[in-house]
């Protein structure tokens, strides 16, 4: 199966270059691009050119127009190049107008080399990348998709570029995977308009200038390794020209099978210009951790305290004189005198560098930009290290006056140490010190316990010291990332280029870890082993693309199409080697353990498919959009292998209308869209039935049946109708108001068939659900004057999720219910009810809503929903002289807030000989009439309080200072004097500060919950020079 | 003009190499249809049908019916799987597939390889023997599989007079996710096992069984004879005892007990038991073995034997069974019991390989069912003659001189039904002799579960219907009382 493709690539190839060939000799351009052309009596000339702005960037979608006439007229593709039939003798001159920038009249020559300047501090209109070639500006577009500038990227923490856009697309949230505490390492969901599958992968499809990258499997887990390194963090940030998400139908369905999630494209830096530029920069800065956010536990005494009466409580008639109580002082652990503040051990003043240099130059036939760049942080986690070195070389040649050749090669090595502290900076008693007694880490802890003639006697018990794991034990991950694309772009003739593109990611990993047997974790019970694993997993994919792109204007009819196709493949290899059973903690191989064991493993997935665009516009007033893929994917059954996808869209710029006549408003657009995406990242799906093997019967092979087949099965589906209004006032405000639907149609989940099958459950399509929801995007200037310029960004999203149709009720993940007609992040818990203030007792709500003191999950129901009502950022931006401020918030209003992790800390008593408490658990009930939030705590004794119920359920409405940057210019006299031509000065911190409105002073909130693993603070100086 | 003619070209040849391209199976994996393409992936189907009944009965399961009737006592605080000790209490867990699940997918297994079969043998047909043993050996396991089935989920045959009360499914092809199957009745299920094996009697003909690993003619009419007992047809039960003892001889002395505690035997007796090489399941062998604390102190196994059987077997003194196969221990308790060596592997060479071969047929079985259908067909001498030959050996004497002195055939039923828990103890029996003897369920006082008698009729001596079916399947009846 896997021969067939090395012969169907050479052939398309093939078959597309003597496409080409042929196309190229049906009409021979004469000389310097002018074709001279007689028709009637005039005669005509094609005169082509190239638009620019101030710095040489390439401006597409500039209107061009001979004289006042609007018959005889262009625009600018992505390249900036525009191509015009005049008649040869015309006298008239032609009017490049674009917004944001000031209209140029220049007389005709054969070949123009144009260059725009912008008009003062004006919005400038942005010109929206969406892949395939298909750039736009703004006012040009009939689908939804938003883009992300480098300037609103570069004072933003460089260590992964999914977290750089939190609070800045308004439908798009980013946030940790896991509220867990002892997530060091968190994977980011990234959700683009909600959520629209039940099991299926929910995150966007990134792609980085064309090609597609891996980003780990459903969940973002990366399978192979131990530890999970996200492979968006091998990307350096400053290479990134802009990030644009596409959200609807008219801009996804191009993606087909993976476009239902939305795409994020991100294209990198290109050369702008011939002269050659440097630019250099340092950011160094300190991280700590935010000490209003962390979670605050008992100290020594306030944990000696409830302790004591948590034992009084259980055992006061047995052992009033608490000659058992474990925690009394010996030779090997003094109790009553230590105090730990295991924060401390753990978590240090990190620092981070960010060094990079980059050039941009090149002569007319080549354009390149290098840069290469070096990340460095230490964790303010003490044990965790990431480090990046990262080089891209992106070049864009001109073979020929028809012919250009692209090139993105992008490579990073990345290593990573990775220390797991679990919860233990959390869970650790503070009454026990790191060191024993002799000054070594501390290895046991010794207890008073009852023996087995009822006398007091001191028991030795292990202490799983994970600072000392840290201290010993090593870890890391070297990951080497390469990132490349190879593009043909041919000019066929007048508006049509045929372009073939070959791009790579290839990700290799590879996993070290030893287990010294100097510490427990080395160990089997007193057994000193040592353990080491050593993990490499392999990603290796690439896509080819071959499309023909068409852009051409009759008069006031523009018209432009693509037709393509894209093969796609991804290889997944792992090896894994593991040993133990070491002679010392020095020799850490493998190969030199007693036991070892290895494994392999290899997956391979492919798709092809077919796409298509058209697009139509009549005089820039009315657009009419439609396009179209054929998908076909390897993980799915013979009967659903292939896929088709479609959207339609169309907008009106009411602003172009002759009867439009308005000063205040300067643009007025409507847009519409329908159409469809798919969701093919739902693991494998066994639609044909399977048969594993790996078993023996008397020592020969045995395989087994795995699932039985269901042929009916089909893939997921979404289709979504997008409305947007799009309003450009006193060219001061731009506001962008989007209304969508999505309706995610044959969800897939497993469901349960009779056992009498063989199986217990396949997957099977068992419903739909809905998205429905409103975006708004507001850019201001505020205030403009001479010398000050502030403006402003908000946006604000909301989602209204609902479950249209499903076979019958089921949990989905922890606490959560899926039935029809309601959210699919709807919470099932058990209502808590308080403490009783008569004995101290607690107490929930069952079923029906009446009062009870047992738990029972059964009395679970569904309550409210972890889904916000509102989320959005503000940024604001500040410019006196040379001095500018950025403050940058984000926040949440409504929803709801399950914290796993306040329930583990506030046992009542049950876990307070294992694990430290929560502060909150100071406000318990003492004696009768306490009005107290937490129940009487019996040592030891499950009262089932801390169970999963109401009692742990926050508002999760917050606002985030997540940064703030100033930077001051040096004067353009001292910067010229001292040969730059910029030089730049930062101030920069980020995560400064959460508030949520239910705080109490000195107790934990959802403020200490909101990530599970505190936040971090960071401040930064950063320098940039240009020269 | 030549570009439409190329352009048509360029999507026709991608559309006929896609699919090639697309093409792709999981590693470690085939789709059902290419696994059964040649003759060798109808071998290791074969195997796995083999595999999936060991890995069922290396588990607890075998000896179900001896922890759900009076022959065990059972530490609950020792590290035993919580389904062991559920099985002992009579507190069914509803909320898992139990052996039901289990079964099912074994029988799903084997109806694939059924299924699969005909194909082979027009593309193999220099195959076509060895193809219609592996049929033979499939019904022999399908039938093995729904009568299993029918000892868990169902009263005994004789429960109704035309034994219609519910059984189980019977699944004879391979089902879909809509398939959605009633329970048949007791009397429909064993038609079908009884089919399945004159089928598999058939195929199997003029075999040679090579080894015990595999069902060969002998097993199929040795769980003939022992599905006619439990039907109560006392002469065709008699005929196929016969017919599968010609040319056999029991094992006796060291060969008797080392059939059970080393996997290196002549294996004389066994007709068919399963193997346990190279795969990890000793939830079995930990059942009834030693345990260590953590102080390196040795403790007695999980399960002791219970007194109602100890005594039983000490009736006679120097029964091989008691001295050969019992090992007195002091139980944590202080008191002092009984453990069996049944499971008890003395020559397990490489301890990452530890194993047992679970015996599901052999010789001394077939002359408990003959001598007990003897007795129904009141032919009493014949019945005694049978039983003298399981009694003499386990008292290590020549049977041609034994005298077993009877005063009546009840006293005579008396004596089989005492000799058949003697011997076939541990061996997955008891409470499915009890239901078809309808027998009340009475244990020592000592046993550790809250359970001490059940009378007969009790709905609690089947097990329920797992709550995954019920809720799944709209026609499937639950098991009463059980299945609240």
């Amino acid at each position: 199966m896997t021969c067939k493709l090395q012969g169907l690539f050479p052939t398309v190839l093939a078959c597309l270059i003597a496409f080409n060939t042929s196309s190229l000799s049906g009409q021979t351009p004469g000389p310097s691009g002018v074709v001279q052309q007689q028709r009637g009596n005039s005669s005509y000339k094609n005169v082509s050119g190239r638009v620019v702005d101030e710095e040489g960037q390439p401006l597409p979608g500039v209107s061009v127009l001979l004289g006042g006439s609007s018959n005889t007229g262009t625009i600018t593709d992505a390249e900036g190049r525009f191509s015009l039939r005049v008649p040869d003798d015309t006298k008239q001159r032609l009017r490049l107008s674009y917004l944001g920038f000031k209209t140029l009249e220049a007389a005709v020559s054969n070949f123009m080399d144009l260059r725009l300047q912008k008009t003062d501090g004006q919005l400038r209109e942005v010109v929206v990348e969406g892949g395939y070639g298909l750039a736009q500006k703004r006012s040009d577009m009939v689908g939804s998709a938003f883009q992300v500038e480098a300037k609103q990227l570069e004072k933003l923490p460089p260590a992964r570029i999914d977290n750089m856009l939190e609070g800045l697309v308004p439908g798009m949230t980013v946030s940790p995977n896991s509220d867990s505490e002892a997530t060091v390492h968190s994977r980011y969901k990234t959700r683009v308009r909600g959520e629209g599958s039940l099991t299926a992968a929910l995150e966007p499809l990134w792609i980085v200038d064309g090609v597609r990258i891996y980003t780990g499997d459903r969940t973002n887990q990366v399978p192979g390794a131990n530890a999970t390194i996200s492979p968006l963090s091998y990307l350096n940030p400053e290479d990134i020209e802009s990030i644009t998400v596409l959200k609807d139908a008219a801009s996804v369905s191009i993606y087909g099978a993976d476009g239902s999630n939305g795409v994020i494209l991100v294209t990198t830096k290109r050369g702008r210009s011939i002269r050659p530029s440097f630019t250099a920069s340092l950011t160094m800065g300190i991280t700590q951790i935010n000490g209003s956010l962390a979670f605050r536990t008992l100290d020594a005494s306030e944990y000696l305290t409830l302790a004591r009466e948590s034992y009084r409580n259980r055992f006061a008639t047995t052992d009033p004189t608490m000659r058992f109580f474990p925690f009394q002082d010996n030779a090997g652990n003094t109790y009553t005198t230590t105090q730990t503040d295991w924060y401390e051990h753990f978590f240090q003043t990190g620092f981070q560098t960010q060094a990079a240099l980059s050039y941009s130059g090149g002569n007319e036939a080549q354009r390149n930009y290098i840069s290469f760049a070096y990340f460095d942080k230490d964790n303010s986690l003490r044990g965790n290290r990431q480090q990046r070195a990262s080089l891209r070389i992106n070049s864009d040649m001109r073979l020929h006056k028809r012919v250009r050749l692209s090139l993105r090669i992008a490579s990073s090595l990345n290593r990573n140490n990775i220390f797991s502290p679990g919860q233990d900076y959390l869970s650790y008693l503070p009454i026990v010190s790191l060191y024993d007694a002799e000054g070594n880490l501390r290895l046991y802890n010794h207890i008073y316990i009852q023996d087995s003639e009822g006398k007091p006697a001191l028991k030795r018990e292990k202490f799983l010291n994970s600072i000392a794991r840290r201290e010993e034990n090593e870890h890391y991950q070297r990951g080497f990332a390469n990132n490349s694309n190879i593009g043909l772009q041919i000019e066929l003739w007048q508006g049509m280029t045929f372009n073939s593109e070959l791009g790579v990611d290839y990700q290799s990993i590879y996993e070290s870890e030893y287990r010294a047997m100097s510490n427990w974790s080395g160990r089997n019970g007193e057994e000193l082993l040592g353990y080491a694993y050593r993990n490499s997993p392999v990603f290796f994919s690439w896509n080819s693309v071959q499309r023909l792109n068409f852009n051409r204007n009759w008069g006031q009819h523009n018209v432009s199409a693509l037709a393509g196709f894209e093969a796609q493949s991804r290889e997944t290899t792992s090896t894994l080697a593991q040993g133990n059973t070491f002679a010392n903690d020095h020799i850490r191989e493998v190969s030199q353990a007693v036991n070892r064991w290895s494994s392999s493993s290899f997956n391979l997935t492919r798709k092809a498919s077919f796409f298509g665009q058209a697009s139509y516009n009549y005089n820039k007033r009315y657009y009419i959009a439609a396009s179209t893929r054929r998908d076909g994917s390897s993980d799915f059954g013979e009967h659903v292998h292939w896929a088709q996808f479609w959207s339609l869209g169309a907008s009106w710029n009411i602003h172009n209308e002759a009867f439009f006549r308005s000063e205040s408003v300067k643009l007025l657009k409507l847009k519409a869209s329908y159409g469809n995406a798919g969701n093919s990242r739902v693991g494998r799906l066994h639609a044909r039935g399977l048969y594993a093997y790996g078993k023996t019967y008397d020592g020969r092979p045995a395989s087994t049946m795995e699932s039985i087949s269901n042929k009916e099965l089909s893939w997921e589906s979404s289709y979504i109708a997008n409305l947007g209004i799009s309003l450009r006032l006193l060219d001061r405000i731009d506001i962008e108001f989007e209304a969508y639907d999505k309706v995610t149609k044959d969800l897939i989940n497993k469901t349960g068939v009779s056992l009498a099958t063989g199986n217990t459950s396949v997957d099977s399509n068992i419903g739909s659900l809905s998205n429905r929801g409103l975006e708004l995007n507001i850019e201001s200037q505020n205030i403009k004057t001479k010398s000050l310029l502030w403006t402003s960004s908000l946006n604000l999203s909301h989602t209204n999720n609902i479950i249209l149709k499903l076979n019958a009720p089921r949990l989905g993940s922890t606490n959560i219910v899926w039935r029809e007609g309601h959210d699919k992040n709807t919470l099932n818990v058990v209502r808590w009810a308080g403490v009783n203030p008569r004995n101290g007792e607690a107490l929930w709500y069952d079923a029906r809503g009446n009062i009870t003191n047992t738990y029972d999950i059964n009395n679970a129901v569904p309550y409210r929903s972890t889904a916000p009502l509102l989320t959005g950022g503000f940024n604001n931006r500040l410019s006196y002289r040379n001095l500018n401020l950025s403050v940058f918030m984000t926040f949440v209003i409504g929803g709801y807030s399950f914290s796993s992790f306040s329930s583990r800390y506030s046992s009542d008593g049950y876990s307070i000989m294992n694990s430290n408490q929560s502060v909150n658990q100071l406000d318990r009930w003492q004696q009768p009439g306490d009005l107290a939030l937490s129940p009487r705590p019996y040592w030891g004794i499950s009262t089932k309080s801390g169970m999963h119920s109401t009692r742990y359920l926050f508002s999760s409405t917050h606002l985030k200072i997540k940064n703030i940057a100033l930077s001051y210019d040096l004067p353009k006299e001292i910067v010229k004097h001292i040969g730059l031509r910029q030089a730049q000065a930062s101030l920069i911190v980020d995560n400064i500060a959460v508030f949520t409105p239910y705080d109490r002073a000195g107790r934990n909130s959802y403020r200490q919950s909101i990530s599970g693993f505190p936040l971090e603070t960071g401040y930064s100086l950063s320098l940039n020079l240009s020269f | 003009m030549r570009k439409p003619f190329i352009a048509t070209l360029i999507s026709l040849l991608c559309l006929t190499a896609c699919d090639n391209f697309l093409n792709v199976v999981p590693v470690g994996k085939t789709y059902t249809s290419l696994a059964f393409s040649t003759i060798e992936g109808m071998r290791t189907a074969r195997s796995g049908m083999y595999y999936k009944m060991y890995e069922l009965y290396s588990s607890e399961c075998y000896v179900f019916a001896d922890l759900a009737a009076n022959t065990i006592i059972l530490n609950h605080n020792s590290a035993i799987s919580d389904r062991t000790k559920q099985i002992y209490d009579y507190e069914p867990v509803l909320n898992q597939n139990g052996y039901w699940g289990f079964l099912y997918e074994i029988i799903a297994n084997i109806n694939q390889v059924i299924a699969h079969q005909p194909a082979l043998i027009q593309k193999y047909p220099e195959r076509q023997s060895e193809l219609e043993g592996i049929k033979g050996e499939a019904l022999f396991l399908r039938a093995f599989c729904h009568f299993a089935l029918c000892n868990f989920y169902a009263q005994a045959y004789n429960y109704s007079p035309d034994a219609s009360h519910p059984g189980v499914i019977i699944v004879t092809r391979n089902l879909g996710p809509s398939d959605k199957l009633p329970r048949n009745s007791v009397k429909e299920v064993y038609e079908q096992i009884v089919a399945d094996l004159h089928e598999a009697d058939k195929l199997l003909e003029g075999r040679s069984s090579t080894s015990k690993y595999y069902a060969g003619q002998q097993a199929v009419q040795a769980l003939l004879c022992r599905v006619y007992l439990y039907m109560e047809d006392w002469e065709k039960a008699a005929a196929y005892a016969t017919r599968a003892l010609q040319n056999t001889k029991l094992a006796y002395g060291e060969d008797y007990l080392r059939m059970f505690t080393h996997l290196n035997n002549k294996e004389t007796e066994v007709i068919f038991r399963l193997n346990g090489l190279k795969n990890e399941n000793n939830l079995l062998i930990r059942l009834f073995s030693m345990r260590e604390d953590q102080q390196g102190k040795a403790l007695p196994p999980p399960a002791l034997v219970d007194k109602t059987l100890s005594d039983l077997l000490s009736e006679h003194p120097g029964d091989i069974r008691i001295t050969g196969l019992m090992r007195l221990e002091v139980n944590t308790d202080g008191n002092t019991y009984f453990s069996t060596e049944k499971f008890n592997i003395k020559d397990n060479q490489d301890p990452q390989d530890e194993h047992i071969n679970p015996i599901l047929l052999r010789l001394s079985e077939l002359y408990l069912n003959r001598a007990e259908a003897y007795l129904n067909m009141k032919q009493e001498s014949q019945a005694a003659a049978d039983l003298i030959q399981i009694l003499a050996r386990g008292l290590q004497q020549d049977p041609a001189g034994f005298r077993l002195s009877y005063g009546s055939s009840d006293e005579l039923r008396n004596i089989l039904r005492k000799e058949r828990t003697k011997e076939l103890c541990f061996e997955g029996h008891l409470l499915f002799d009890l239901k078809r003897w309808k027998q009340d369920m009475r244990r020592s006082p000592q046993t550790t579960s809250p359970v001490h008698y059940l009378p007969y009729p009790n709905n609690r001596f089947l097990l329920p219907i797992p709550e995954r079916e019920i809720q799944i399947n709209p026609n499937i009846s639950p098991n009463p009382d059980v299945n609240n």
